[in-house]
This record gives C-alpha cells, structure tokens and sequence, in this order.
C-alpha cells in the first residue's frame, strides 16, 4: 500500500486518467473530488462493501422452483 | 423491462459483479411465464446462481436514471436496449426474502452485456422485503 501525505488542493493521479483532489479538510472529514473516466464506477467502499455481502448470501441461498412457486402462490397480487 | 432477447444467450459481466469479480458469463432463464423472476446463473461456477426479479412488475414507482459510466460500460445507445433484475436474497427462507433495488442488475440485451449498477445517494433500498412488494405496499 502506497501512503502519501496531501494538503488541501493537492491531488495525486492514478495511472493516466484518474485523478483524485483534496477539496476540504474540515476536522476529521476530507472533501475529495474525483475525475475518473465515464465508464469508471465510483463509490464509497462502505456501500460496495454491503452490496458484496448481499450478492454473497444472495448467492449461497439456494430457493427451488417449487418453494417459490408455493411462496407466489400465497399472494394473489403477484403477476 | 425485463426483454426476452436475453433469456437463454450468454451475457458478458466485464467487471464480475462485487463478490463475484472473477465471474463475466451469465446465463438469465425465466421459470415462469407468468411472473417476474429470472434466475441469473453463472456459467463458470455452477453453484453461483442468482433469483432475481423485475423491479418494474413489482414496484409500481420504480425508477432508475442510468448515469454516464453504464451507458458507456454496456455500449447502450437507446433506451430500448435496457433490461433491469433486482436481485432476491433468500438467505433467511422465503418469507423473509429481500430484494435488492439500489444495486440493480444492468442487462444490455443488443450487446449481450450486463453490470451490476450501484446507485448513488437514493432512497432505494439495499434490503427491501420481498412480502411488502408482492402486497404492493413496498417500495418507493
């Protein structure tokens, strides 16, 4: 892991086409601002993090056809 | 908008899908005719299959904007090309099943191409359970 100091305004680049900016620093909160290519998807590591646990239990639960079909059928509204 | 263009072809995740990132081929296949579920099962681990379902047949008021990066990622050109699964966890049996809607399954169906999509700053729910939509009291 490379670790680096900045100051306000600085930025540091990652590889040729993502480059990450020190807006803010207001006590314990950083403002950053990001410049990435469009087909690059940003987000906040807690939000990837719950998404991949979700995908992971979603994946290890298996439902058979016909608990699903016994589990629809009890509702009516469902089409 | 789910497109029955997809069932049954291969579809291609460049980037896997988080906590899967080494898989890229998915197969979708439709049990029933007569309701929304997909499954999405992997094509390269046989035990990585997902229960899925369109969002738009469940939740009345759903909506997603698709930003920039996943036009871009799936080559979408119109919006025609756009099939969107929400995936189910079942983890805690079917009765407390919850449907995933901020991080929606992405499916260009011209390109045979999918992503998953992580929404930004919505209200749409990570764990929203399934048994208030199919009341259709869920959901935003």
């Amino acid at each position: 892991m490379l670790v680096l100091s900045r100051k306000k305004n600085e930025s540091i680049n990652i590889a040729e086409d993502i480059k990450i900016t020190i807006l803010d620093i207001s006590g314990d909160t950083i403002k950053l601002g990001i410049e990435a290519p469009r087909n690059i998807q940003v987000y906040r590591s807690e939000v990837y993090l719950a998404i991949q646990k979700e995908n992971q239990q979603a994946a290890a639960a298996k439902t058979t056809l016909n608990e699903l079909v016994k589990f629809i059928g009890t509702d009516t509204n469902a089409k | 908008m789910a497109r029955s263009e997809m069932i049954g072809t291969n579809i291609i995740f460049e980037q896997g899908i988080p906590g899967f990132d080494n898989l890229r081929l998915f197969q979708v296949s439709k049990p029933f005719d007569e309701y929304p579920f997909f499954y999405l099962q992997s094509l390269e681990e046989q035990e990585v299959c997902f229960l899925t379902v369109n969002p738009f047949e469940l939740v009345k008021a759903y909506e997603i904007d698709l930003p920039p990066s996943a036009e871009e990622a799936l080559s979408i050109k119109d919006p025609g090309d756009v099939a969107i699964l929400s995936i189910i966890n079942t983890h805690g049996g079917l009765s407390n099943a919850t449907v995933n809607l901020q991080a929606p399954i992405v499916i260009n169906v011209n390109e045979n191409k999918g992503m998953q999509l992580v929404i930004q700053n919505s209200n749409l729910s990570l764990r929203e359970p399934l048994k208030n939509l199919l009341k259709g009291t869920g959901g935003k």
